[in-house]
């Protein structure tokens, strides 16, 4: 009862400094705090298809595919950003789906490799209709949603985050969820329990892709500026390395993990170019001495203080 | 007829391991299939259940035409089994294994998950309350709060019978239930089987212990290198002269 | 007329040799070691990178940097195996997430040493050889040459050495490998030893012809996945046909389409082949 009251505060508290904070901060905190609540959404979502059992190594792309819709759509047709940023997290589940159909049959490396296939075909499709999607250099100019002050996009995206967030927990402590989670521990045991096994790990791919794509259109039109590279094979790397350190065994875990490793290169001030140094050595510490990622290290912490020597050989011993 | 199974034949490249078989299964009856290793008892079932999908022959469940449908959908018409490899949800507890084998019994809409709607809330609370019956009946309600992987092999292979229960099967395919399994968990095992026979339940039981099966079925099916060599009653299949050849002139280790 | 299908045939062989060189690297690894290396396409980046550290910053000339980059790339196989891939032989998440970490690192490496600029390397070869009224490039002929000579070299050890006997046993049943004998540890560090090695030497082969660019990683990587899905997961004889496959779509397609759309039609066609038949030329069902 105390934990979860303590729980139920400290998540209070840390809305409460969401909402007062930038009242206080300088307009370039205001921009990472954005950046770090798109790419929560994503890796959250990318934690969607991972329950079902998918390691997913292309879904940058479904950003990509949100992200570019969007855009194209609010720059060619003049529509509003409110309605094709919807449209493109549209289109994203529409090719998650259609995707889906072959890749669902795939079995766990396989799906791996051929994520990663896609991911890199999706963004080598950006010479297509230069004319329209500015091609390899990238798109320029696309509407923005506020204009150029960053403090109606902080709250906005502050709001979408926590109510995306929210669905998403609702998916995954749900009976989808725990669908999910069956299909991915036994195709066997799921398929003769009545779950169509490879429907539901569509639908988890078309969830993710759905929110991923929401997340690319709001990128879109808070930056102004999409090109391929920003959502090519070390996005979605980098969107994995954030599900795994963070901790791939709870819903928390990407969200910790994007927050902890999307800011700390900004922490490292001009060396920022080693930022992917950092976080790979992060993702191997990882894999090696804390298998359920840095959400679990208060925990370990604990039992290594306890009990000094068992506790420590267990954490390494453990798989 | 509940199960209706005609000319179901099964090639892997150029062998046959189910090779025109005919068979027909009342409902109610517990019916038992047995045969040297090899024979094709798995391949049998894998192919009524949609595990495999036959190379010629047809499959009638319920006076309809089932063959080739995927395994899921076979399972919503009421045909369950359990497996020789037990596979469970191991990272689940026994409860939570019940639980999400409930799927069929549940709000599976996905606004239904989402909002907590209170029919999603209803049908969630009515299959807690199946769970609990469902671990009495089969005897598992002192190791609900065990993760599947951590449960002895006997229990496991109760759970897996437990599991194939929660979509309330008109047929249950057992695909050696007891295979391994201790005196004791034999017994508890049996039991089980025969309550859910007692409710009503029609069952085929694959097994090797002959006794076990001359004991429990009414009839029995025999199968050898994947063609049905016998079917009858218990004596009659004693007695079969070409039952006892393929079983101790035809190199079957008992 | 005739003039161009020829030339055109010899790119189309030399282009798919290298595939066919790299795709192999990567299936072997995957059959024996279980793993699927994802930094194979780095490591094919590095291997042009090192290739033309040797060539030219040292001065040394193609011929003998071509040998060293393979040694360098080759030890850095031994290095990964026994790092990355061993303590993760029966987990394939953790060993996927070992090698994605290595992507970041050796992208990023090249990234921030060689920088977005393309380099370009002495061709192996100089001038042109005529086939009749033809003219093509000797150096694409030599790779041509280098890349089946090398085949034809891992096929017989393969085939004919008990090393390479023990790569299948081990492929075909890891336990029963062990239990007759066979030390996996070694055998698969060789293995990886070879298919980075190879990967490393396509790379440097292939910045001799072309140009050397950060971005070969991902091309060189999604043509390999293509070539196993085209192949079908399982088959090892059957990469040629993949590579080949593969190789024609790659040069003869900007024949038809504008580069910009052969690429990602390319790739297409690989989906649909997928989709049609899943197990493609020559795989196992999946």
């Amino acid at each position: 009862m105390k934990n979860k009251r303590f729980k139920a505060f400290s998540v209070i508290g840390l809305v409460v400094l969401l909402l007062l904070g930038p009242l206080f901060l300088e307009s370039y905190y205001l921009h990472l705090a954005i950046m770090v609540f798109i790419y929560v959404i994503v890796a959250s979502s990318l934690r969607t298809v991972y329950i079902s059992g998918q390691l997913s190594l292309g879904h940058a792309a479904f950003m990509a595919i949100g992200a570019y819709t969007s855009a194209v759509l609010a720059k060619t047709l003049h529509w509003s950003p409110w309605y094709t940023v919807p449209l493109g997290a549209l289109a994203s589940t529409a090719v998650a789906i259609g995707i889906g159909f072959p890749f669902s049959r795939l079995r766990a490396i396989y799906f791996s490799m051929a994520s990663l296939f896609f991911g890199i075909m999706v963004t080598s499709s950006a010479g297509l209709a230069p004319g329209l999607t500015g091609g390899f250099n990238g798109l320029h100019a696309i509407p923005r949603l506020f204009g150029f002050v960053r403090m109606p996009y902080y709250y906005l995206f502050l709001v979408s985050t926590l109510l995306i967030l929210l669905i998403l927990y609702r998916v995954e402590h749900s009976r989808i969820g725990m669908t999910f989670k069956s299909v991915a521990q036994s195709h066997l045991a799921a398929s003769s329990r009545g779950i169509n096994e490879g429907g539901m790990r569509i639908l988890a791919s078309a969830i993710g892709a759905f929110f991923a794509g929401i997340a690319g259109g709001c990128y879109a039109h808070y930056v102004g500026f999409i090109a391929p590279a920003q959502f090519g094979v070390m996005t979605s790397i980098l969107l994995i390395v954030y599900l795994i350190t963070g901790g791939k065994g709870s819903f928390t875990g990407p969200i910790v993990g994007t927050v902890i490793l999307y800011l700390t290169p900004y922490i490292m001030g001009g060396f920022q170019g080693y930022a992917p140094f950092f976080q790979a050595g992060v993702l191997i510490a990882v894999i090696f001495l804390l298998p359920e990622g840095m959400i679990s290290l208060p925990g370990q912490l604990m039992s290594w203080l306890r009990k000094p020597g068992e506790g420590r050989r267990a954490a390494i011993d453990a798989p | 007829m509940l199960l209706e199974t005609i000319g179901l034949t099964k090639h892997f490249g150029g062998l046959a391991a189910v090779s025109k078989v005919d068979m027909s299964i009342e409902q109610g009856q517990i019916v038992g299939l047995i045969g040297p290793n090899g024979a094709g008892k798995t391949t049998l079932i894998n192919l009524i259940s949609g595990f495999m999908q036959p190379t010629s022959g047809r499959i009638l469940f319920d006076g309809e035409e089932v063959t080739g449908k995927k395994p899921h959908l076979l399972a919503r018409m009421g045909i369950g089994r359990t497996f020789q490899i037990t596979p469970l949800f191991r990272e689940f507890t026994t409860f939570k294994n019940l639980v999400a084998s409930f799927y069929l019994s549940a709000d599976r809409s996905l606004w239904g998950s989402i909002l907590n709607t209170p029919r999603y809330r209803k049908k969630e609370a009515n299959i807690l309350k199946e769970v609990e019956e469902n671990m009495e009946l089969v005897g598992l309600s002192k190791v609900r709060d065990e993760l599947a992987k951590n449960l002895p092999h006997g229990y496991q292979k109760v759970l897996d019978l437990a599991e194939a229960l929660a979509i309330s099967p008109k047929l249950l395919l057992l695909d050696e239930p007891m295979g391994g399994m201790s005196q004791e968990e034999t017994d508890l095992a049996l039991r089980a089987i025969k309550r859910v026979h007692a409710k009503g339940t029609t069952i085929l039981l694959v097994e090797h212990n002959v006794s076990i099966v001359m004991g429990l079925c009414q009839r029995i099916i025999v199968i050898n290198y994947g063609e049905k060599i016998a079917d009858g009653s218990p004596e009659e299949v004693r007695n079969n002269k070409e039952v006892v050849r393929a079983y101790f002139g035809g190199g079957y280790a008992a | 007329m005739g003039s161009q299908v020829v030339g055109q045939a010899v790119n189309v062989l030399m282009v798919s040799s290298i595939y066919i060189m790299v795709a192999l690297g990567f299936a072997l690894v995957f059959s024996v070691m279980r793993i699927m290396n994802f930094a194979h396409g780095a490591i094919y980046m590095i291997g042009g990178f090192v290739c033309y550290y040797f060539a030219v910053s040292m001065d040394l000339g193609p011929w003998l940097a071509l040998p060293l980059t393979m040694c360098v790339t080759g030890l850095f196989g031994v290095f990964i195996e026994k790092f990355c891939f061993r303590p993760f032989r029966r987990d394939f998440e953790k060993a996927t997430v070992m090698a994605i970490a290595l992507v970041t690192i050796l992208k990023t490496g090249a990234d921030l040493t060689v920088g977005p600029l393309a380099k370009g390397m002495p061709p192996l070869v100089a001038g042109s050889v005529s086939l009749g009224s033809v003219a093509f490039g000797a150096d694409r002929l030599v790779v041509l040459f280098i890349v089946c000579l090398l085949l034809t070299a891992l096929v017989l050890l393969v085939r004919m050495t008990q090393v390479g006997q023990a790569m299948l046993a081990i492929a075909h049943d890891p336990e029963a490998a062990s239990l007759m004998g066979i030390n996996i540890n070694r055998i698969s560090s060789l293995v990886c030893a070879i298919g980075c090695g190879l990967a490393g030497l396509a790379g440097g082969l292939v910045g001799s012809v072309l140009v050397l660019h950060v971005s070969v990683a991902d091309t060189i990587l999604v043509r390999t996945i293509g070539v196993i899905i085209l192949t079908g997961i399982g088959s090892i004889g059957g990469i040629w046909a993949g590579g080949l496959a593969m190789g024609a779509l790659d040069t003869l397609g900007p024949y038809f389409l504008p580069f910009v759309v052969s690429d990602p039609f390319g790739f297409a066609l690989v989906v649909l082949i997928l989709i049609v038949r899943p197990r493609g030329f020559f795989g196992h069902e999946m």
